[in-house]
């Protein structure tokens, strides 16, 4: 009996437990109510879900570099380096390297300013990133005609494809997921990536680079919102709004999984369970042939469920240095993404 | 008694809201330029007309980040009360009511939830604002309904010495001013909201203070939904969606911090109307509104950095 105790509280301790336990009860109940087929559900979500995962891993490492990081440039990133790629391309009749390379490099670009805007102008990163957004937008917006071409052929039936009955992106987001996993717990940078989210002048003190490691976190971020628009794209063609409904749900997927929003703790398993469960939601709402609304309700009312059964858990529980951080043991601090923006850090960091 | 009033005007005005107020000048003075028959009762009253929504909303949002929390509901909020408005208020005035009530529990139960299970504000009211989505798209599933005829008798009268759109961004100043400055919930606010720890530690109830700041914003954005209503003369659940993040640049440009504490009721109103008339200028540059957005963006980021640099000469 002790030991069923125990190993629930350590289970109820994993972060990410909570959107997985959300996630496979949708799962059970589509199978149950609809019979649908139990693996297909399962690949069918996946395939959607891993454009969200993309973007919800470098959202991560954003959120978790702490100090108020956000990045709301990924829905126009997704959708400027995808139409840049496509471009480029131009049908199959460019150079296929060339044109990811383009795409990459947007990412590169956009993620190049908002780190400028940050450090040297000391705007906060909710309104820089907001703002280049709406440039890298503007851009899409005026090269509206190149919406005419289409991903090749070769592109799409590589996104589209499956190896032994798995679709080809999610092995391709899978591997991405083991090599960010790799570089935030098993390098130099991913514990700088942490220690600067969980107090950025310890982490300065101590001879790290806050600045460097910020913006590498902005650079990932980007190029794999780049990747994602530019798979999706050609996954489900093109589109001026493609990368819009990923703006806020990529903070959602980090937070969900149980990674901190105040930064300094993340896992990149919580990113998979969270996309699954909100993917699930919508096929779960659909296969019940409910409205459009009642699925954005249904979708709310789960994501606070979720949040809420999890509670302290996930946002303050496991979080060691949290307990007793400078904003004290008031969990409220941790409810809020931007607590951590304290204008003297802005000053700071932007070398004043 | 003079003393008290210059203290009054300095707490109306607040810290940093030299840079915003000055913004608001600039962007006026080139929208006269620009087009100089703006400078008229009714010119004032149409600019200003599409900014008051946003100025009710920009107040909610600055309410919540004084207490260092986000509200990433506003728009769909804005959206869900405008729908009621035109939706239900319309033809059923008691059943409309209700709803709007209701609305403003269910925003005090967000806050409650916030405090009790720790959760981050950011993501709950993400979740929220789906469901805001949903009911509104429930209400009116294509944009339509009317306004109710009160308000639109209200809204086409012909006010004196100032435009109706003028008289309403100064109740919206005064009303953001009392319930910072002179309620006891704006002390609460603003004190949880510069030290969390020595509000609690003073023995202050941080389960209290949110539900009653976030049922406060949501009276604001009642109040959104409701010039909304009688400027559009219909209701539309996904029209307002960009008033979640041009409130949040609003707050901030208008001198408020994400860190809480700070905040400016003038500010902050002025923070919103540089937002929306930024795009009225551009609009009458004749510039492609393809071009617009993107200028919005280097607007927005020029200002807001300008303000570092203001505050920084100041000191």
């Amino acid at each position: 009996m002790t030991n069923l105790r125990s190993l629930g509280s350590r289970l109820a301790r994993i972060p990410w437990i909570w959107s997985a336990l959300g996630a496979v009860l949708l799962w059970l109940a589509i199978v149950v109510f609809a019979h649908h087929n139990p693996g297909g559900t399962i690949t069918a979500d996946l395939e959607i879900g891993s454009f969200l995962v993309l973007v919800g891993l470098g959202q991560l490492c954003v959120i978790s570099s702490g100090n108020g990081n956000i990045d709301l440039s990924i829905p126009n990133v997704m959708t400027l380096s995808s139409i840049v790629a496509l471009t480029v391309g131009a049908g199959g009749r460019g150079s296929t390297v060339l044109a990811l390379a383009c795409g990459l490099g947007i990412g590169l670009c956009v993620a190049t300013c908002s780190i400028f805007c940050i450090f040297v102008l000391g705007i906060p990163p909710f309104v820089s990133t907001l703002g280049m957004g709406l440039i890298a937008q503007s851009v899409v917006l005026v090269r509206e005609e190149d919406l005419r071409n289409v991903a090749p052929a070769s592109a799409t039936q590589f996104v589209t494809s499956t190896v032994f009955g798995i679709p080809t992106i999610v092995l391709l987001v899978l591997g991405i997921t083991l090599l960010l996993a790799l570089l935030l717990h098993r390098t130099g940078f991913g514990r700088g990536v942490f220690a600067v989210g969980q107090s950025r002048r310890a982490a300065d003190r101590s001879g790290l680079r806050p600045t460097a490691i910020i913006a590498g976190c902005y650079v990932i971020s980007s190029l794999l919102a780049a990747t994602s628009g530019m798979a999706l794209a050609a996954s489900t063609g093109p589109s001026i709004t493609l990368g819009d409904p990923y703006l806020l749900i990529s903070v959602g997927t980090v937070v969900l999984g149980g990674s901190l929003i105040l930064g300094g703790r993340g896992n990149v398993t919580g990113i998979w369970t969270a996309a699954l469960l909100l993917n699930l939601i919508v096929t779960f709402v659909y296969v019940l042939r409910f409205s459009v609304a009642v699925e954005d309700i249904f979708e709310g009312a789960v994501i606070i469920a979720v949040l809420s059964i999890g509670g302290t858990s996930m946002s303050l529980g496991t979080a060691g240095p949290r307990r007793r951080g400078v904003r004290g043991t008031d969990g409220p601090s941790a409810a809020s993404g931007e607590a951590a923006v304290p204008l003297a850090t802005m000053e700071e960091s932007a070398g004043l | 008694m003079a003393r008290r009033i210059a203290s009054s005007l300095g707490e109306a005005l607040g810290r940093d809201v030299s840079l915003p107020l000055l913004a608001l000048v600039v962007v006026f003075i080139a929208i006269i330029v620009v087009q100089s028959s703006v400078f008229s009762y009714f010119g004032i009253g149409l600019l200003l007309g599409s900014a008051v929504p946003l100025v009710f909303a920009t107040i909610a949002q600055g309410l919540v980040i004084g207490l260092s929390d986000i509200d990433l509901g506003v728009g769909y909020g804005v959206g869900l009360t405008n729908a009621i408005c035109a939706g239900i208020l319309a033809s059923h005035f008691g059943l409309g009511l209700l709803c709007l009530v209701c609305f403003v529990a269910g925003y005090a139960a967000l806050g409650a939830l916030i405090s009790v299970r720790r959760v981050p504000a950011i993501v709950v009211t993400l979740g929220a604002s789906f469901i805001w989505l949903g009911l509104g798209e429930n209400i009116l599933p294509t944009p339509g309904g009317s306004a109710p005829g009160w308000l639109a008798t209200i809204y086409s009268a012909n006010t004196p010495l100032l435009p109706l759109p003028l008289w309403l961004v100064i109740v919206a100043a005064a009303a953001a001013y009392l319930v910072l400055f002179r309620t006891r919930l704006g002390l609460m606010l603003r004190g949880y909201g510069s030290n969390q720890d020595a509000y609690v530690a003073a023995g202050w109830s941080r389960v209290r203070v949110r539900m009653l700041t976030y049922a406060c914003a949501a009276v604001f954005l009642i109040i959104a939904g409701l010039t909304l209503t009688g400027l559009t003369e219909s209701g539309d659940p996904t029209g307002s969606a960009n008033y979640t993040l041009l409130s949040v640049a609003g707050v901030i440009l208008g001198g408020g911090a994400f860190s809480g504490g700070r905040i400016s009721a003038i500010g902050m109103i002025c923070g919103a109307l540089v937002m929306s008339l930024i795009g009225s200028l551009l609009g009458l540059l004749s510039i492609a509104p393809s071009f617009a957005t993107g200028a919005e963006g280097v607007i927005m980021l020029a200002v807001i950095a300008g303000r570092r640099f203001w505050s920084g000469e100041n000191k």
